[in-house]
């Protein structure tokens, strides 16, 4: 029995296949195991491998209650992916259609961080490490960010 | 041409990407059955659910299960219907439960890509049995045919796990 990770992200995209190839030029996802295509064409399930992260994914199937978040009118989940540099996907993101959520920011965490809206209604936030910070550290910024201490 | 209709409406499809030559994956496919395909009663035709499986060569081809402490105890999968090394192999696909006039149709295709090979797998047929037939689990539609999609999802996967240490992934 393999061992698979305790929460996985499952994805109903308006155009699964279209979402797979944005995930693996912007993200650079790899699609490691078996895709189940439906009669007409649709993916009836597909699997994405996102870092040391596995996403399911599928097209819509109305009849199921299976609807993308073009359908439903947008969607209350962002995710969360760590990625090498995190200008550089914003950059690719952005090429490939996706509509940034304000500016990439340092942030006082030790990360580099940004958020998009991919073209399927999907929002991640993007981040990179760019600094360790100590747990003494992170206090002292957070006391002086939000006036306490 | 409403049969065919019927055929596309019902198609189990499911296809993976295997680091590993159209020729050789093909070779690993029919020579290693029994190696990759997946044991347990998903997956194998009668209980223990671990008969070896080959590919014989008596006359026809044809796919069958033996049992390894009994040989006369087999199942015969199916006649091969198409043997195209490194392109194109089908066979009949019936479980022990069909009848005789009863049977299913597997085509799976070795497509050349940059990588190696992508595996296109198509599993027709189902609709041609009752619609109460046991092999269809009490279901229909959309979770029958995912029911069926996922056994060939995990078995090709195992293909992959097998194929790629065999041959440590290399492809020409």
């Amino acid at each position: 029995m393999s061992e698979r990770q305790s929460i996985t992200a499952y994805l109903v995209a308006s155009d699964a296949a279209a979402a797979i190839d944005f995930y693996k030029s912007v993200l650079g996802a790899e699609e490691p195991g078996a895709r189940i295509t439906m009669p007409g064409g649709k993916v009836g399930h597909a699997e994405l491998k996102i870092g040391n992260s596995t996403l399911y994914l599928a097209d819509e199937f109305p009849d199921i209650g299976a609807l993308s978040p073009k359908s439903v009118g947008g969607c209350p989940v962002m995710l969360s992916v760590m990625v090498p540099d995190v200008d550089v996907v914003a950059e690719r993101a952005r090429a490939a259609g996706a509509r940034m959520l304000g500016e990439i920011q340092d942030k006082f965490y030790g990360d580099r961080t940004g958020q998009f809206e991919d073209p399927f209604g999907f929002r991640w936030s993007i981040a990179t490490q760019i600094e360790e910070v100590t747990p003494e550290e992170l206090e002292r910024r957070a006391a002086e960010m939000f006036g306490e201490g | 041409m409403k049969e065919d209709q019927a055929r596309e409406e019902a198609a189990i499809r499911v296809s993976i990407n295997i680091a590993v030559a159209p020729d050789e994956l093909f070779q690993i496919f029919v020579e290693d059955v029994d190696l990759w395909w997946k044991r347990g009663p998903a997956h194998r035709f009668f209980p223990p659910w671990k008969g070896r499986m080959r590919f014989e060569k008596n006359g026809e081809t044809r796919l069958v299960e033996q049992d390894p402490d009994n040989p006369k105890r087999r199942h015969v999968i199916g006649e091969v219907l198409v043997w195209e090394p490194g392109v194109h192999l089908a066979f009949e696909f019936r479980l022990p439960n069909f009848s005789r006039e009863q049977a299913t149709r597997v085509d799976v295709s070795f497509v050349p890509i940059e990588t190696g090979t992508r595996i296109e797998l198509v599993h027709t047929g189902w609709e041609t049995l009752p619609a109460d037939h046991p092999a269809h689990h009490g279901l229909a539609g959309h979770a029958l045919i995912m029911m069926k999609a996922q056994n060939w999802a995990g078995n090709l996967e195992a293909l992959k796990t097998y194929a790629t240490q065999e041959t440590g992934g290399r492809h020409e």
